[in-house]
Protein backbone atom coordinates (compact mmCIF):
# COMPACT_ATOMS: atom_id res chain seq x y z
CA UNK A 1 0.00 0.00 0.00
CA UNK A 2 1.12 3.67 -1.03
CA UNK A 3 1.78 5.56 2.04
CA UNK A 4 -0.98 7.88 2.98
CA UNK A 5 0.15 11.23 4.44
CA UNK A 6 -0.91 11.66 8.34
CA UNK A 7 -3.84 13.46 9.45
CA UNK A 8 -4.81 13.22 12.92
CA UNK A 9 -8.19 11.60 13.96
CA UNK A 10 -10.56 14.53 14.47
CA UNK A 11 -9.89 15.84 11.06
CA UNK A 12 -9.81 12.23 9.89
CA UNK A 13 -13.43 11.52 11.16
CA UNK A 14 -14.30 15.28 10.04
CA UNK A 15 -13.27 14.51 6.66
CA UNK A 16 -15.35 11.12 6.65
CA UNK A 17 -18.25 13.25 7.72
CA UNK A 18 -17.89 15.39 4.92
CA UNK A 19 -15.39 15.53 2.05
CA UNK A 20 -15.45 11.78 1.91
CA UNK A 21 -18.86 11.29 3.35
CA UNK A 22 -19.91 8.90 0.11
CA UNK A 23 -17.41 6.35 1.43
CA UNK A 24 -18.35 6.40 4.92
CA UNK A 25 -22.56 6.17 3.56
CA UNK A 26 -21.26 3.19 1.60
CA UNK A 27 -19.79 1.46 4.65
CA UNK A 28 -22.91 1.95 6.79
CA UNK A 29 -24.90 0.96 3.92
CA UNK A 30 -22.94 -2.26 2.92
CA UNK A 31 -22.67 -3.46 6.91
CA UNK A 32 -26.41 -2.41 7.59
CA UNK A 33 -27.38 -4.92 4.64
CA UNK A 34 -24.68 -7.54 5.50
CA UNK A 35 -26.46 -8.33 8.78
CA UNK A 36 -30.09 -7.74 7.63
CA UNK A 37 -31.33 -10.96 6.68
CA UNK A 38 -33.89 -11.78 9.33
CA UNK A 39 -34.99 -7.72 9.32
CA UNK A 40 -36.18 -9.23 5.23
CA UNK A 41 -37.53 -11.89 6.37
CA UNK A 42 -39.47 -10.30 8.70
CA UNK A 43 -41.39 -7.76 6.61
CA UNK A 44 -41.23 -9.68 3.04
CA UNK A 45 -44.87 -10.37 1.59
CA UNK A 46 -46.28 -7.95 4.42
CA UNK A 47 -49.39 -5.59 3.12
CA UNK A 48 -50.19 -3.43 6.39
CA UNK A 49 -47.28 -3.03 8.87
CA UNK A 50 -49.31 -2.99 12.43
CA UNK A 51 -48.71 -1.65 15.47
CA UNK A 52 -47.25 -5.62 17.22
CA UNK A 53 -44.98 -5.66 13.88
CA UNK A 54 -43.48 -2.34 14.15
CA UNK A 55 -42.04 -3.10 17.39
CA UNK A 56 -40.68 -6.02 16.23
CA UNK A 57 -39.06 -4.33 13.05
CA UNK A 58 -37.86 -1.25 15.55
CA UNK A 59 -35.83 -4.41 17.85
CA UNK A 60 -35.02 -6.11 14.34
CA UNK A 61 -33.04 -2.38 13.58
CA UNK A 62 -31.82 -2.14 16.96
CA UNK A 63 -29.77 -5.40 16.53
CA UNK A 64 -28.54 -4.74 13.21
CA UNK A 65 -27.23 -0.89 14.07
CA UNK A 66 -25.05 -2.58 16.97
CA UNK A 67 -24.13 -5.54 15.17
CA UNK A 68 -23.09 -3.27 12.10
CA UNK A 69 -22.09 0.46 13.63
CA UNK A 70 -21.73 -0.28 17.82
CA UNK A 71 -19.16 -2.74 17.35
CA UNK A 72 -15.52 -2.28 16.07
CA UNK A 73 -14.98 -3.03 12.91
CA UNK A 74 -11.87 -4.62 13.64
CA UNK A 75 -9.30 -5.42 16.00
CA UNK A 76 -6.53 -3.98 15.77
CA UNK A 77 -7.77 -0.88 13.56
CA UNK A 78 -5.53 1.15 11.52
CA UNK A 79 -6.05 5.25 11.67
CA UNK A 80 -8.15 5.51 8.63
CA UNK A 81 -10.73 2.55 10.25
CA UNK A 82 -10.93 3.74 13.45
CA UNK A 83 -11.95 7.07 11.95
CA UNK A 84 -14.23 5.91 9.04
CA UNK A 85 -16.24 3.52 12.14
CA UNK A 86 -15.98 7.03 13.93
CA UNK A 87 -17.36 8.78 11.44
CA UNK A 88 -20.24 6.14 10.89
CA UNK A 89 -21.43 5.88 14.38
CA UNK A 90 -21.65 9.95 14.45
CA UNK A 91 -23.92 9.13 11.38
CA UNK A 92 -25.84 6.30 12.75
CA UNK A 93 -29.09 6.11 11.45
CA UNK A 94 -32.32 6.60 13.54
CA UNK A 95 -33.91 3.62 13.60
CA UNK A 96 -37.56 5.35 14.12
CA UNK A 97 -37.55 7.17 10.99
CA UNK A 98 -36.10 4.07 9.48
CA UNK A 99 -39.18 2.32 11.29
CA UNK A 100 -41.66 4.17 9.47
CA UNK A 101 -39.75 4.27 6.22
CA UNK A 102 -39.86 0.79 6.14
CA UNK A 103 -43.58 0.46 7.04
CA UNK A 104 -44.82 2.75 3.91
CA UNK A 105 -42.20 1.16 1.50
CA UNK A 106 -43.69 -1.40 -0.61
CA UNK A 107 -40.26 -2.23 -2.13
CA UNK A 108 -38.78 -3.25 0.94
CA UNK A 109 -41.08 -5.58 2.13
CA UNK A 110 -41.03 -7.44 -1.35
CA UNK A 111 -44.34 -5.76 -2.73
CA UNK A 112 -42.66 -5.07 -5.98
CA UNK A 113 -40.16 -5.91 -8.54
CA UNK A 114 -36.95 -4.57 -6.88
CA UNK A 115 -35.20 -6.95 -4.80
CA UNK A 116 -35.91 -6.08 -1.50
CA UNK A 117 -32.30 -5.47 0.19
CA UNK A 118 -31.99 -3.17 -2.80
CA UNK A 119 -34.93 -1.11 -1.46
CA UNK A 120 -33.54 -1.46 1.74
CA UNK A 121 -30.29 0.05 0.73
CA UNK A 122 -31.90 2.79 -1.14
CA UNK A 123 -34.11 3.71 1.72
CA UNK A 124 -31.01 3.63 4.23
CA UNK A 125 -28.83 5.89 1.51
CA UNK A 126 -31.80 8.57 0.99
CA UNK A 127 -32.01 8.35 5.30
CA UNK A 128 -28.67 8.62 5.86
CA UNK A 129 -28.04 11.91 3.34
CA UNK A 130 -30.85 13.19 4.71
CA UNK A 131 -29.34 13.46 8.22
CA UNK A 132 -26.46 14.55 6.87
CA UNK A 133 -27.86 17.24 5.47
CA UNK A 134 -30.00 18.51 8.68
CA UNK A 135 -26.74 18.42 10.23
CA UNK A 136 -24.68 20.37 7.78
CA UNK A 137 -27.67 22.79 6.90
CA UNK A 138 -28.12 24.72 3.63
CA UNK A 139 -24.96 26.65 4.05
CA UNK A 140 -24.78 29.92 1.21
CA UNK A 141 -22.11 27.56 -0.53
CA UNK A 142 -24.37 25.08 -1.44
CA UNK A 143 -27.33 27.39 -2.31
CA UNK A 144 -24.73 28.62 -4.39
CA UNK A 145 -23.90 25.16 -6.30
CA UNK A 146 -27.93 24.22 -6.19
CA UNK A 147 -28.66 27.28 -8.06
CA UNK A 148 -25.67 26.41 -10.49
CA UNK A 149 -26.76 22.59 -10.92
CA UNK A 150 -30.54 23.99 -11.76
CA UNK A 151 -28.81 26.25 -14.32
CA UNK A 152 -27.27 22.97 -16.27
CA UNK A 153 -30.30 20.70 -15.75
CA UNK A 154 -32.55 23.44 -16.93
CA UNK A 155 -30.25 23.44 -19.82
CA UNK A 156 -30.25 19.69 -20.88
CA UNK A 157 -33.84 20.04 -20.83
CA UNK A 158 -33.98 22.88 -23.29
CA UNK A 159 -31.25 20.85 -25.22
CA UNK A 160 -33.60 18.03 -25.27
CA UNK A 161 -37.37 19.61 -26.02
CA UNK A 162 -35.16 21.12 -28.70
CA UNK A 163 -33.62 18.23 -30.70
CA UNK A 164 -36.78 15.59 -29.62
CA UNK A 165 -39.63 17.96 -29.94
CA UNK A 166 -40.62 17.24 -26.38
CA UNK A 167 -39.82 16.60 -22.94
CA UNK A 168 -37.40 14.16 -21.54
CA UNK A 169 -38.79 10.70 -20.11
CA UNK A 170 -40.88 10.69 -16.87
CA UNK A 171 -38.21 10.57 -14.32
CA UNK A 172 -35.22 11.16 -16.04
CA UNK A 173 -34.70 14.54 -13.77
CA UNK A 174 -34.24 12.04 -10.92
CA UNK A 175 -32.00 9.66 -12.78
CA UNK A 176 -28.49 8.55 -12.78
CA UNK A 177 -28.54 9.02 -16.52
CA UNK A 178 -29.59 12.88 -15.71
CA UNK A 179 -26.78 13.32 -13.03
CA UNK A 180 -23.68 11.74 -15.34
CA UNK A 181 -25.03 14.20 -17.84
CA UNK A 182 -24.85 17.46 -15.89
CA UNK A 183 -21.57 16.17 -14.62
CA UNK A 184 -20.55 15.40 -18.09
CA UNK A 185 -21.62 18.89 -18.56
CA UNK A 186 -19.36 20.73 -15.86
CA UNK A 187 -16.47 18.94 -16.94
CA UNK A 188 -17.23 20.25 -20.67
CA UNK A 189 -18.25 23.58 -19.93
CA UNK A 190 -17.36 24.74 -16.22
CA UNK A 191 -14.00 22.37 -15.65
CA UNK A 192 -12.50 25.34 -13.73
CA UNK A 193 -15.59 26.66 -11.79
CA UNK A 194 -13.96 26.64 -7.90
CA UNK A 195 -17.93 25.69 -7.06
CA UNK A 196 -19.01 22.84 -8.95
CA UNK A 197 -15.98 21.29 -11.34
CA UNK A 198 -15.00 18.58 -8.48
CA UNK A 199 -18.78 17.55 -7.47
CA UNK A 200 -19.00 13.97 -8.08
CA UNK A 201 -22.14 12.41 -9.72
CA UNK A 202 -23.18 10.99 -6.25
CA UNK A 203 -22.92 14.14 -4.61
CA UNK A 204 -24.87 15.88 -7.58
CA UNK A 205 -27.81 13.22 -6.73
CA UNK A 206 -27.81 13.98 -2.91
CA UNK A 207 -28.69 17.91 -3.99
CA UNK A 208 -31.25 16.64 -6.35
CA UNK A 209 -32.42 14.28 -3.48
CA UNK A 210 -32.75 16.88 -1.18
CA UNK A 211 -33.49 20.16 -3.20
CA UNK A 212 -35.45 18.87 -6.31
CA UNK A 213 -38.79 18.38 -5.47
CA UNK A 214 -39.89 16.19 -8.19
CA UNK A 215 -37.28 13.83 -7.29
CA UNK A 216 -38.46 14.24 -3.93
CA UNK A 217 -41.58 13.35 -4.38
CA UNK A 218 -39.57 10.52 -6.02
CA UNK A 219 -38.84 8.62 -3.43
CA UNK A 220 -41.47 9.21 -1.05
CA UNK A 221 -44.18 8.30 -3.30
CA UNK A 222 -42.89 5.41 -4.69
CA UNK A 223 -40.27 4.90 -2.06
CA UNK A 224 -37.17 3.01 -3.40
CA UNK A 225 -38.90 0.70 -6.56
CA UNK A 226 -36.84 4.33 -8.05
CA UNK A 227 -34.47 1.37 -9.47
CA UNK A 228 -31.11 2.97 -8.82
CA UNK A 229 -28.48 2.03 -11.86
CA UNK A 230 -25.35 2.23 -9.69
CA UNK A 231 -21.98 2.35 -11.47
CA UNK A 232 -20.77 -1.32 -11.97
CA UNK A 233 -17.71 -2.94 -12.07
CA UNK A 234 -16.92 -6.63 -13.16
CA UNK A 235 -14.79 -8.65 -10.49
CA UNK A 236 -13.89 -10.57 -13.43
CA UNK A 237 -12.12 -8.03 -15.17
CA UNK A 238 -10.84 -6.14 -11.91
CA UNK A 239 -9.01 -9.15 -10.00
CA UNK A 240 -7.86 -11.73 -12.89
CA UNK A 241 -6.19 -13.71 -10.47
CA UNK A 242 -9.12 -13.90 -8.70
CA UNK A 243 -10.45 -16.28 -10.91
CA UNK A 244 -7.41 -18.03 -10.57
CA UNK A 245 -7.62 -18.07 -6.89
CA UNK A 246 -11.05 -19.10 -6.84
CA UNK A 247 -10.48 -21.96 -8.67
CA UNK A 248 -7.83 -23.08 -6.36
CA UNK A 249 -10.21 -22.95 -3.46
CA UNK A 250 -13.08 -24.96 -4.97
CA UNK A 251 -10.28 -27.73 -4.96
CA UNK A 252 -9.87 -27.46 -1.54
CA UNK A 253 -13.32 -27.86 -0.89
CA UNK A 254 -14.56 -30.92 0.75
CA UNK A 255 -17.25 -32.97 -0.52
CA UNK A 256 -20.46 -32.58 -1.44
CA UNK A 257 -19.68 -28.96 -0.89
CA UNK A 258 -16.96 -29.25 -4.28
CA UNK A 259 -19.48 -30.99 -6.29
CA UNK A 260 -22.34 -28.88 -5.23
CA UNK A 261 -20.61 -25.81 -6.82
CA UNK A 262 -19.40 -27.89 -9.45
CA UNK A 263 -23.45 -28.52 -10.69
CA UNK A 264 -24.57 -24.96 -9.50
CA UNK A 265 -22.49 -22.84 -10.80
CA UNK A 266 -19.71 -24.52 -13.37
CA UNK A 267 -21.93 -26.84 -15.39
CA UNK A 268 -21.54 -30.11 -14.27
CA UNK A 269 -25.12 -31.32 -14.49
CA UNK A 270 -23.68 -34.74 -15.27
CA UNK A 271 -23.06 -34.79 -11.38
CA UNK A 272 -24.57 -36.73 -9.05
CA UNK A 273 -25.19 -35.24 -5.86
CA UNK A 274 -27.77 -37.41 -3.59
CA UNK A 275 -30.36 -40.04 -4.10
CA UNK A 276 -32.48 -37.22 -2.66
CA UNK A 277 -31.74 -34.85 -5.39
CA UNK A 278 -35.07 -34.49 -7.06
CA UNK A 279 -37.01 -34.21 -3.93
CA UNK A 280 -38.12 -30.96 -1.88
CA UNK A 281 -36.16 -32.06 1.10
CA UNK A 282 -33.43 -32.79 -1.27
CA UNK A 283 -33.60 -29.51 -3.32
CA UNK A 284 -33.43 -27.65 0.95
CA UNK A 285 -30.22 -29.52 1.55
CA UNK A 286 -28.79 -29.01 -2.14
CA UNK A 287 -29.27 -24.52 -1.28
CA UNK A 288 -27.82 -25.11 2.31
CA UNK A 289 -24.97 -26.84 0.85
CA UNK A 290 -24.29 -24.47 -1.89
CA UNK A 291 -24.65 -21.58 1.00
CA UNK A 292 -21.92 -23.69 3.13
CA UNK A 293 -19.51 -23.48 0.47
CA UNK A 294 -19.96 -20.19 -0.31
CA UNK A 295 -19.33 -19.32 2.93
CA UNK A 296 -16.35 -21.46 3.01
CA UNK A 297 -15.11 -19.94 -0.17
CA UNK A 298 -15.21 -16.48 1.21
CA UNK A 299 -12.95 -16.96 4.00
CA UNK A 300 -10.61 -19.09 2.09
CA UNK A 301 -10.48 -16.10 -0.59
CA UNK A 302 -9.88 -13.77 1.99
CA UNK A 303 -6.68 -15.38 3.58
CA UNK A 304 -5.13 -15.53 0.19
CA UNK A 305 -3.37 -11.93 1.41
CA UNK A 306 -0.54 -11.58 -1.36
CA UNK A 307 -0.37 -14.68 -2.58
CA UNK A 308 1.35 -14.62 -5.58
CA UNK A 309 1.98 -17.28 -7.96
CA UNK A 310 5.81 -17.06 -6.85
CA UNK A 311 4.63 -17.09 -3.52
CA UNK A 312 2.78 -20.14 -3.07
CA UNK A 313 5.28 -21.94 -5.09
CA UNK A 314 7.96 -20.64 -2.36
CA UNK A 315 5.22 -21.52 0.33
CA UNK A 316 5.16 -25.01 -1.42
CA UNK A 317 8.94 -25.33 -0.91
CA UNK A 318 8.90 -24.28 2.28
CA UNK A 319 6.11 -26.61 3.65
CA UNK A 320 8.05 -29.76 2.02
CA UNK B 1 -22.51 -5.58 -18.04
CA UNK B 2 -21.84 -8.60 -20.17
CA UNK B 3 -23.45 -12.20 -19.26
CA UNK B 4 -21.32 -13.76 -17.08
CA UNK B 5 -19.47 -17.28 -17.15
CA UNK B 6 -20.03 -19.61 -13.97
CA UNK B 7 -17.05 -18.97 -12.22
CA UNK B 8 -17.57 -15.04 -12.63
CA UNK B 9 -21.12 -15.89 -11.53
CA UNK B 10 -19.70 -17.85 -8.64
CA UNK B 11 -16.99 -14.68 -7.88
CA UNK B 12 -19.84 -12.59 -7.80
CA UNK B 13 -21.80 -14.75 -5.20
CA UNK B 14 -19.14 -15.26 -3.09
CA UNK B 15 -17.88 -11.25 -3.35
CA UNK B 16 -21.60 -10.73 -2.02
CA UNK B 17 -20.73 -12.55 1.38
CA UNK B 18 -18.05 -10.09 2.21
CA UNK B 19 -18.00 -7.70 5.14
CA UNK B 20 -16.76 -4.30 5.11
CA UNK B 21 -14.52 -3.42 8.14
CA UNK B 22 -13.26 -0.13 6.78
CA UNK B 23 -10.24 -1.41 5.66
CA UNK B 24 -11.28 -0.38 2.27
CA UNK B 25 -11.58 3.27 3.29
CA UNK B 26 -7.80 3.16 2.65
CA UNK B 27 -7.88 3.09 -0.77
CA UNK B 28 -8.45 6.32 -2.27
CA UNK B 29 -10.03 7.65 -5.14
CA UNK B 30 -6.78 9.04 -6.51
CA UNK B 31 -4.95 6.45 -6.61
CA UNK B 32 -7.39 4.13 -8.63
CA UNK B 33 -6.93 6.87 -10.80
CA UNK B 34 -3.46 6.87 -11.48
CA UNK B 35 -3.99 3.01 -12.10
CA UNK B 36 -6.70 3.69 -14.67
CA UNK B 37 -5.13 6.42 -16.15
CA UNK B 38 -1.88 4.28 -16.14
CA UNK B 39 0.50 6.03 -14.52
CA UNK B 40 0.87 3.64 -11.91
CA UNK B 41 -0.35 0.10 -10.98
CA UNK B 42 -1.75 -1.67 -7.55
CA UNK B 43 0.08 -2.77 -5.34
CA UNK B 44 -0.31 -6.47 -4.33
CA UNK B 45 -1.86 -5.12 -1.30
CA UNK B 46 -4.17 -3.04 -2.89
CA UNK B 47 -5.35 -6.16 -5.25
CA UNK B 48 -5.63 -7.95 -2.25
CA UNK B 49 -8.04 -5.24 -0.51
CA UNK B 50 -10.04 -4.74 -3.96
CA UNK B 51 -10.38 -8.40 -3.71
CA UNK B 52 -12.00 -8.51 -0.63
CA UNK B 53 -13.56 -5.00 0.41
CA UNK B 54 -16.48 -3.56 -0.78
CA UNK B 55 -15.87 -0.40 0.20
CA UNK B 56 -12.33 -0.99 -2.06
CA UNK B 57 -14.51 -1.58 -5.06
CA UNK B 58 -17.42 1.37 -4.37
CA UNK B 59 -14.12 3.75 -4.88
CA UNK B 60 -13.03 1.87 -7.95
CA UNK B 61 -16.34 2.13 -8.93
CA UNK B 62 -16.79 5.71 -8.63
CA UNK B 63 -13.35 6.60 -9.99
CA UNK B 64 -14.46 4.61 -13.18
CA UNK B 65 -17.15 6.31 -13.29
CA UNK B 66 -15.74 9.41 -13.23
CA UNK B 67 -12.74 8.80 -15.39
CA UNK B 68 -15.76 7.54 -18.36
CA UNK B 69 -17.43 11.03 -17.67
CA UNK B 70 -14.07 12.82 -18.19
CA UNK B 71 -13.46 10.84 -21.54
CA UNK B 72 -16.92 11.82 -22.73
CA UNK B 73 -17.00 15.67 -21.79
CA UNK B 74 -13.42 15.74 -23.51
CA UNK B 75 -14.69 14.51 -26.61
CA UNK B 76 -17.72 16.63 -27.12
CA UNK B 77 -15.02 19.27 -26.26
CA UNK B 78 -13.91 18.09 -29.07
CA UNK B 79 -16.75 17.44 -31.32
CA UNK B 80 -18.37 21.57 -29.98
CA UNK B 81 -14.84 23.23 -31.28
CA UNK B 82 -14.95 21.39 -34.50
CA UNK B 83 -11.60 19.49 -34.36
CA UNK B 84 -10.91 16.83 -36.15
CA UNK B 85 -9.25 13.97 -33.32
CA UNK B 86 -8.57 11.43 -35.87
CA UNK B 87 -6.62 10.80 -39.67
CA UNK B 88 -9.62 8.85 -41.02
CA UNK B 89 -8.03 5.99 -42.92
CA UNK B 90 -4.43 6.84 -44.51
CA UNK B 91 -3.32 6.05 -47.60
CA UNK B 92 -0.08 4.22 -47.55
CA UNK B 93 2.11 6.50 -48.20
CA UNK B 94 5.35 5.85 -45.24
CA UNK B 95 8.43 4.99 -46.67
CA UNK B 96 11.57 4.00 -44.41
CA UNK B 97 12.91 7.32 -44.64
CA UNK B 98 12.58 8.71 -41.26
CA UNK B 99 11.58 10.77 -39.66
CA UNK B 100 8.80 10.26 -41.35
CA UNK B 101 5.20 12.59 -40.81
CA UNK B 102 1.59 11.33 -40.49
CA UNK B 103 -0.33 14.95 -40.85
CA UNK B 104 -3.98 15.30 -40.03
CA UNK B 105 -6.00 18.95 -39.50
CA UNK B 106 -5.70 18.92 -35.73
CA UNK B 107 -2.71 17.56 -34.89
CA UNK B 108 1.08 16.02 -36.16
CA UNK B 109 2.77 12.58 -35.87
CA UNK B 110 6.23 12.59 -36.16
CA UNK B 111 8.15 8.69 -36.22
CA UNK B 112 11.81 8.76 -36.07
CA UNK B 113 14.49 6.62 -34.54
CA UNK B 114 15.65 6.58 -30.98
CA UNK B 115 19.17 8.82 -31.23
CA UNK B 116 20.95 5.81 -28.70
CA UNK B 117 18.91 2.82 -28.78
CA UNK B 118 17.31 0.79 -31.92
CA UNK B 119 14.08 2.16 -30.48
CA UNK B 120 11.76 4.83 -32.03
CA UNK B 121 10.79 8.23 -30.68
CA UNK B 122 7.41 8.97 -31.48
CA UNK B 123 6.07 12.69 -31.13
CA UNK B 124 2.54 14.00 -30.85
CA UNK B 125 1.76 17.44 -31.70
CA UNK B 126 -1.74 19.19 -31.03
CA UNK B 127 -2.37 22.33 -33.06
CA UNK B 128 -3.39 25.26 -31.34
CA UNK B 129 -6.80 25.09 -31.06
CA UNK B 130 -6.34 21.27 -29.80
CA UNK B 131 -3.85 22.46 -27.51
CA UNK B 132 -6.63 25.25 -26.04
CA UNK B 133 -9.17 22.97 -25.09
CA UNK B 134 -6.50 20.16 -23.60
CA UNK B 135 -5.46 20.99 -19.74
CA UNK B 136 -2.26 19.89 -18.17
CA UNK B 137 -4.01 17.54 -16.20
CA UNK B 138 -6.08 15.42 -19.19
CA UNK B 139 -3.46 12.07 -20.38
CA UNK B 140 -4.48 11.73 -23.75
CA UNK B 141 -3.52 9.07 -25.65
CA UNK B 142 -2.84 8.40 -29.66
CA UNK B 143 -4.51 4.70 -30.42
CA UNK B 144 -4.32 3.35 -33.87
CA UNK B 145 -7.06 1.41 -35.71
CA UNK B 146 -6.22 -1.78 -33.94
CA UNK B 147 -6.36 0.83 -30.62
CA UNK B 148 -3.16 -0.55 -29.75
CA UNK B 149 -1.63 2.67 -28.16
CA UNK B 150 1.00 4.68 -29.63
CA UNK B 151 1.72 7.56 -26.88
CA UNK B 152 0.00 8.25 -23.66
CA UNK B 153 0.25 10.97 -21.61
CA UNK B 154 -0.05 14.73 -20.15
CA UNK B 155 1.13 17.31 -22.78
CA UNK B 156 4.18 19.33 -22.35
CA UNK B 157 4.37 23.23 -22.50
CA UNK B 158 5.14 22.84 -26.45
CA UNK B 159 1.86 21.09 -26.50
CA UNK B 160 3.78 17.99 -27.20
CA UNK B 161 3.81 14.65 -25.80
CA UNK B 162 6.56 12.13 -26.38
CA UNK B 163 6.51 8.10 -25.97
CA UNK B 164 9.53 5.76 -26.41
CA UNK B 165 8.05 2.75 -26.64
CA UNK B 166 7.38 1.48 -29.54
CA UNK B 167 4.38 -1.49 -29.16
CA UNK B 168 5.20 -3.43 -32.65
CA UNK B 169 7.52 -5.71 -34.07
CA UNK B 170 7.48 -4.27 -37.19
CA UNK B 171 8.32 -0.77 -37.82
CA UNK B 172 6.19 2.17 -38.07
CA UNK B 173 6.41 2.56 -41.90
CA UNK B 174 5.70 -1.32 -42.17
CA UNK B 175 2.73 -0.56 -39.80
CA UNK B 176 1.29 2.83 -41.46
CA UNK B 177 1.22 0.40 -44.80
CA UNK B 178 -1.45 -1.50 -43.76
CA UNK B 179 -4.73 -1.39 -45.37
CA UNK B 180 -7.26 0.40 -43.14
CA UNK B 181 -4.21 2.13 -41.30
CA UNK B 182 -5.50 5.34 -39.25
CA UNK B 183 -4.44 7.21 -36.11
CA UNK B 184 -6.56 8.74 -33.47
CA UNK B 185 -6.67 11.52 -30.16
CA UNK B 186 -8.49 10.79 -27.15
CA UNK B 187 -8.49 11.19 -23.63
CA UNK B 188 -7.11 8.75 -21.70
Amino acid sequence: MKPMPNIDHDRLVELYLTGWWRKTRAAIVHRFLHCSDRLIELIRGVDVVDEELHGRIDTEIEHIIIQAIGQPWSTPMTARQRAIWDAARAACPDRRILVQMIATDRAARGLSTIPPKHALGRLLKSHLDSCHWQVLGLTEHRARVWSKLRRISAELFREYQAQHGRDPPPGYRCSPHHFRDIRTRILRDDPHDARIAEIKVDTIEEYFGRLCEECRQMVSLDEASFDEEQPQIDESDLHPRLIRMLKRCIDQLEEPLQRVIRIAYLGDKALYWSPTQDTDAGRTEFERLRHEALRQLRSRLDTFRGDTDEEQVRNRKTLE
Amino acid sequence: MKNKSGIEKLLSDVLALQQEDGRGAELTEERVRDVLLGTESFTDAEEHLLASSPLARHTYAAALEEVEIEREAYRQRCERAGLHTSTGNLLAAATEQYPFVIPSDDFLVTVRPHPIDDGWVITLALSEQFRRISGPADVLALVDDQNVTWVRGQLNVYGEIHSYCWPYHESPAERARRPGFALRVLHA
